[in-house]
């Protein structure tokens, strides 16, 4: 079983095609039940959209437009868990 | 030239290794090559490359204050969690209100605390978002340096961000 801690550093290291399949299966099925991992994905997919912003020059009170841009992320390394 | 013996000395009594010693010269000798027009001919030319020494040295701690706070990254991330891999220390819900008003400034102040190089190689993957390849070409490292480099980045600027009050939440805009 994937624990937390192990789940923080794969999604930090950031780089999921290096990680093997059955792994990143479990990084999926442990998300499905931890809201905190889920939070901690969460808020590392706010700093690249965040970061993205910042180099854009789009303030980050335009959330219309942060939200375009969250869309535009083509290479987002983890599952998205909008639902 | 002999003002140079006199700085390394100085750098050396400010308790600097020889290879910082040499660093700080070679920058402070850089600075006064670069701005000799400014200088005033009628002050002293030594008390003014102490001056800028000063400021190298300065700097130069600085960056090694915030190199040693990467290397840190780690155990401060796993001072978050039990000896079972379970979380003590989950992350912190922000207050969503405020972070979309500030949450540009903050990571610009959280970026600034990172060393040049983890800044440089954030920006070229995340912002830029380039392949991994391309960046260790750039920065001239290797794919598991900056595997390392990357990791703390994130888990800096994350963590950076979450003391702000930003990170978390299940439903804001971001």
């Amino acid at each position: 079983m994937l624990r937390c801690r192990e789940l923080v550093y794969l999604v930090t290291g950031g780089e999921p095609a290096a990680v093997p399949l059955r792994r990143r299966v479990a990084v999926r099925v442990h998300l499905l039940m931890c809201g905190h991992c889920r939070a901690y994905v969460r808020s590392l997919e706010r700093l690249r959209i965040l970061a993205r912003a910042l180099w854009r020059g789009i303030p980050a009170a335009d959330p219309e437009r942060l939200a375009r841009l969250r869309d535009s992320l083509h290479d987002e390394p983890w599952p998205r868990l909008d639902g | 030239m002999a003002e140079s013996q006199v700085l390394w000395r100085a750098a050396r009594a400010a308790g600097l290794g020889e290879a910082d010693a040499e660093e700080v010269v070679q920058e402070t000798l850089l600075v006064f090559l670069r701005r000799f027009d400014d200088f005033d001919r009628s002050a002293s030319l030594r008390t003014w490359l102490y001056g800028i020494l000063r400021n190298k040295i300065r700097e130069l701690r600085r960056a090694g204050a915030r190199e040693q706070a990467m290397a840190d990254v780690e155990s401060a991330l796993d001072a978050r969690f039990d000896s079972t891999g379970r979380w003590i220390r989950p992350p912190r819900r922000p207050d969503a209100a405020l972070a979309l008003d500030q949450a540009g400034d903050w990571l610009n102040e959280c970026l600034k605390r990172l060393p040049e190089r983890y800044r440089f190689a954030f920006f070229l993957r995340e912002a830029e978002g380039r392949g991994t390849g391309e960046v260790c070409k750039i920065l001239g490292v290797t794919a598991n340096n900056l595997g390392v480099i990357l990791f703390r980045a994130r888990a800096a600027l994350r963590e950076c961000l979450e003391a702000k009050g930003i990170h978390g939440s299940s439903d804001a805009t971001l």
